[in-house]
């Protein structure tokens, strides 16, 4: 089998038609001039078209924001468990047009979270997902992808990559998964000419030129200057300026801390556990019992994240866990660039 | 087992709050079950009794009458749970001017001045359920973790963070006065997802930074409002380091 083909649009619409039938299909979706990632029932409202990232990441959909983990009943002394997991297995799910530092994160959230420790919810997820990603024929001013070595080329991680070359779609096959999907629907696909490949690499490079027109350091290499500037003046500045809304931690498509609690029925008989999002810069994430916070001045919560991105993550997993989508700039209430502050440690 | 004995007492206030634990239907019948209720006045229960597992305060304290009952039920009473935004910070928001402490007026009941205080002024509370109105759900989990004899923590987080995950686009960037970065969450941010500025009805958030968010304001181009100002006057930058 060829690693590329092409599709037209028309043939992709097609192909969507029967992904919905086979899958149930997640895909970017427009509503008042917004970009969300969201289950779909209608080729119509898949938008493939849009620019720069979705406000939220894909790591909802496998790792949701709030998750009922098992539900239990005590009857006569005894308790019975009910778990979710059984519900998450059988899903068969499609995954569409997701950006290169979005595949790279879910490659990191795989360290994290089916490393050492397996959480069985989210590896059932991953497991039971067609990752189908789509390159960028542009950046938004937030990306900076080329300088975390996560875009604009995606180098695994997918089972399908589209780019959209105008009125077709060249595609990667990426994996096995992918390959049977364009084996089912050969009728749609023809291999690709080196000219398309070729096409698909000078768009690449030329996203790439427009993000490196930023100036900023190689952020995979700043293990260094921010080891040595942990005390430095601007992390007292960044936490001045910090509200500890936790918002960046919430878009990033690698923050995956969370905290659970139990839900009981009023008489006690039953009840559920559950999981949801927290975020490094709430007080509440380093109180422990007692309720001594550990973290408790600002400018330590700014530094916990920006430290776990570019520091912690290399220690842990071997690499840096920001992917440079850019997502926690757009949303930040009080403009903290991480960017920005990496430059600035990195020249200090 | 003997049942937990409780009590619901309203200050002053439009007894909103009880509404929605009133509108909790089956589930206030069901709650009711596991407690014996033994004072309230809404639902005409009066029993005699000595001492309160736990007592429910609605409504800001408004007179010296209402202050004495208030430390009457203290005594009485094991925990004390104030309810809504009146019983925990005198029902002002955050939006509304902070510089009234009294007000001088002729009310009737020989009233001489207005003034509207937070419980805390006057006793000890152990547990507060924010918001104007209360989240009927929010006081259903206050209930179970009392039965249960647990702590009670409300919202660790701000209005942003629940904000964002409704997928909202920022009301900042708009323009908009939102009050969400400093003001308590727990609310689902149902003002801001509804296009609304947050007006800070469930009070400050535990790590509030009124001094970035007046920042952010003059950065933008929005007019900061005098409240602000006095809040700032309170709470500076929160716990900055
Ligand atoms: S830290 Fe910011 S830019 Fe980096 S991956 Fe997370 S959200 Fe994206
Ligand atoms: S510690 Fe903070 S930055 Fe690191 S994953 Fe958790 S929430 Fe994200
Ligand atoms: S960060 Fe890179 S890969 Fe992600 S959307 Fe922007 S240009 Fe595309
Ligand atoms: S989004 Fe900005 S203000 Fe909010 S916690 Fe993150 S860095 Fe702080
Ligand atoms: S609209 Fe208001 S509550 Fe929502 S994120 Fe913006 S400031 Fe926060």
């Amino acid at each position: 089998m060829e690693r590329f083909v092409v599709i037209t649009k028309e043939d992709f619409t097609v192909l969507l038609e029967r992904l919905l039938g086979a899958y149930q299909v997640i895909a970017p979706v427009e509503r008042e001039g917004r970009i969300f990632l969201s289950y779909v029932s209608d080729p119509a409202e898949v938008n493939m078209e849009y620019k720069g990232t979705t406000l939220l990441p894909p790591k909802r959909f496998f790792f949701p924001e709030v998750e009922v983990l098992f539900t239990y009943r005590v009857t006569g002394g005894r308790v019975e468990l009910y778990d979710k997991l059984e519900e998450v297995r059988g899903a068969k799910r499609a995954l569409l047009g997701v950006r290169p530092c979005d595949i790279k994160s879910l490659e990191i959230l795989d360290k994290v979270l089916i490393g050492e420790y397996k959480d069985p919810y989210y590896a059932a997820r991953r497991d039971g997902t067609l990752i189908v990603g789509l390159t960028c024929n542009e950046p938004d001013e937030y990306c900076f992808c080329a300088f975390t070595g996560s875009g604009p080329q995606a180098s695994g991680g997918f089972d399908l990559l589209m780019t959209d070359l105008g009125d077709r779609y060249l595609v990667e096959i990426g994996s096995d998964k992918g390959e049977r999907v364009v084996n089912l629907n050969l009728d749609l696909f023809k291999p690709a000419s080196k000219d398309e490949v070729n096409e698909r690499e000078e768009m690449l490079k030329r996203v790439e030129a427009e993000i490196r027109r930023q100036e900023l350091p190689d952020l995979t290499k700043v293990y260094e200057a921010f080891a040595k500037n942990f005390d430095a003046e601007l992390w007292l500045e960044y936490g001045r300026r910090c509200l500890a809304c936790g918002k960046c931690n919430y878009v990033c498509p690698t923050c995956r801390c969370f905290d659970v609690y139990d839900e009981p029925s009023l008489d006690g008989s039953s009840g559920k556990r559950v999981r949801v999002w927290d975020s490094c810069h709430f007080l509440s994430f380093t109180r422990v019992a007692g309720g001594k916070v550990f973290r408790s001045e600002r400018p330590s919560r700014v530094k916990q994240r920006i430290y776990h991105k570019y520091c912690y993550g290399v220690d842990e997993i071997g690499e840096i866990e920001c992917v440079g989508c850019g997502r926690c700039i757009k949303v930040c209430p009080a403009g903290i660039d991480i960017r920005e502050a990496a430059k600035r440690v990195v020249e200090l | 087992m003997e049942k937990p004995k409780v009590g619901i007492f309203s200050m002053s206030s439009c007894e909103g709050c009880l509404v929605q634990v009133l509108n909790l239907e089956d589930k206030i019948l069901e709650m009711m079950r596991s407690v014996e209720l033994v004072d309230c006045r809404l639902l005409g229960v009066k029993k005699s009794y000595d001492r309160l597992d736990i007592a429910i305060v609605e409504g800001a304290v408004m007179s010296d009458e209402e202050e004495r009952e208030l430390r009457e039920i203290r005594e009485r009473s094991k925990i004390l749970v104030a309810l809504g935004d009146c019983a925990c910070h005198g029902g002002r928001f955050l939006f509304k001017d902070f510089k009234f402490d009294s007000v001088p007026v002729d009310l009737p009941r020989g009233l001489k001045s207005f003034r509207a205080d937070p419980l805390d002024k006057y006793v000890k509370v152990d547990y507060y359920v924010y918001g104007c109105p209360i989240d009927g759900d929010d006081f259903l989990r206050l209930f179970k973790e009392l039965l249960m004899g647990k702590e009670y923590r409300p919202a660790p987080f701000n209005v942003c963070a629940e904000c964002v995950l409704k997928d909202n686009e920022c009301l900042l960037d708009k323009g908009i006065p939102c009050l969400g970065p400093i003001t308590r969450g727990g609310c689902g941010a149902v003002c801001p997802t509804s296009g609304r500025r947050c007006i800070g009805c469930r009070g400050l958030a535990e790590d509030a930074n009124v001094d970035s968010l007046i920042e952010i304001f003059t950065k933008r181009g929005i007019e900061v409002p005098e409240y602000l100002w006095e809040l700032k006057k309170q709470v500076g930058g929160g716990r900055r380091g």
